[in-house]
């Protein structure tokens, strides 16, 4: 988990499923696993996950091997590829969705070595 | 002038659903789902129901969610018509605002639901400049038109409940831009049409757009 005081730059890549709800810049790479933006995570980044779920703010590119859900209180603007892609009643997005394929999705831009610190909560 | 004062009601009427006979000549799922990818480009708010349908083919779905910044930017293009921008002008500020994909395939669908009412006149010309670039020969667009002195005017976010119903999600007043169709068809320009359209009780046209002659 990265918690609601923490912020991300840099690449992830993990073999576990991974809950965000701090901040996260860069890339996130769960390839069989699920990925939970929390209602406090924001995250600039393109992310590639089995499954993906937004309860929180994402900016940047989505794939979704299995499925991509966008929550209520889930606010997403990019582009999202998956076999299905859910969206419900209340979240908003911007962007395109490719359904029925998971291939052609947007590649993936490297970024800086990742570097973890709090949140000044005075910020 | 082309802002009509149209009755009004504050509340929400909730999810209201309209049948539509136009709906099914863009929405055949069997050609949909043999023609291959389908490039839809939705003019309105992302929506739960429009996603279901879309699911049951593969596509790809451009959301733009753009009715409350037009509604806006045709409001403050108001203030500005003493000396009004030009049409190159106004392509380019809509084009910042609308944030079109770029580089990608042209679309062969196009959900305007109330885009066109949502426009200032002076800025319709400008609007089929910039949209008739990113269409593939033989598209399809459907929308609604209010023309109509006295109809209600409230700025609705709309999506697909079925390949034949349009659900009203969501509906609030707001001062819009209603355009005869002779106005519409006038500065679409040649390259674009209104073609089949359908009155509705409510006195919005809902129309299909096509390719012109030209």
């Amino acid at each position: 988990m990265i918690g609601a005081k923490v912020k991300v730059n840099g690449d992830i890549i993990s073999s576990e499923d991974l809950l965000v709800e701090g901040e996260v810049s860069g890339t996130i790479t769960l390839k069989d696993n699920e990925l939970v933006v929390g209602s406090s995570g924001r995250v600039q980044a393109n992310v590639n996950a089995k499954t993906v779920r937004i309860e929180g703010e994402v900016r940047g590119d989505i794939e979704g091997g299995e499925r991509v859900v966008i929550c209520a209180s889930g606010n997403v603007e990019g582009n999202v590829t998956a076999p299905r892609v859910m969206l419900e009643d209340g979240g908003r997005f911007k962007g395109s969705i490719d359904m029925g394929s998971s291939k052609g999705a947007p590649a993936a831009k490297p970024a800086p070595a990742p570097e973890v610190r709090p949140i000044d909560k005075t910020a | 002038m082309v802002r009509i004062p149209g009755r009004q009601t504050a509340r929400d009427p909730g999810p209201v659903t309209i049948n539509s006979r136009l709906l099914p000549s863009l929405l055949d799922e069997e050609k949909l789902a043999a023609r291959g990818p389908v490039n839809i480009l939705d003019f309105g708010r992302a929506n739960s129901s429009s996603l279901e349908f879309f699911n049951r083919f593969p596509c790809r779905l451009t959301v733009l969610d753009a009715a409350e910044s037009l509604v806006a930017w045709s409001h403050q293009l108001e203030q500005r018509m003493e000396e009004p921008p030009s049409q190159q002008q106004m392509r380019h500020e809509l084009a910042g605002l609308l944030r079109l994909p770029h580089g990608t395939l042209p679309f062969d669908v196009v959900f305007l639901w109330d885009t066109l009412n949502h426009l200032h006149e002076y800025a319709l010309p400008a609007f089929a400049a910039l949209l008739r670039k990113e269409l593939a020969p033989g598209f399809k667009g459907h929308g609604f038109m209010l023309h109509k002195r006295g109809t209600e005017q409230r700025l609705r976010h709309m999506g697909l409940a079925g390949p034949d119903v349009v659900r009203v999600n969501e509906s609030r007043d707001d001062v819009l831009y209603a355009h005869n169709r002779r106005v519409v068809n006038d500065a679409l320009g040649p390259a674009l049409q209104v073609d089949h359209g359908v009155l509705h009780g409510d006195g919005r046209l809902e129309f299909l757009l096509v390719q012109g002659r030209s």
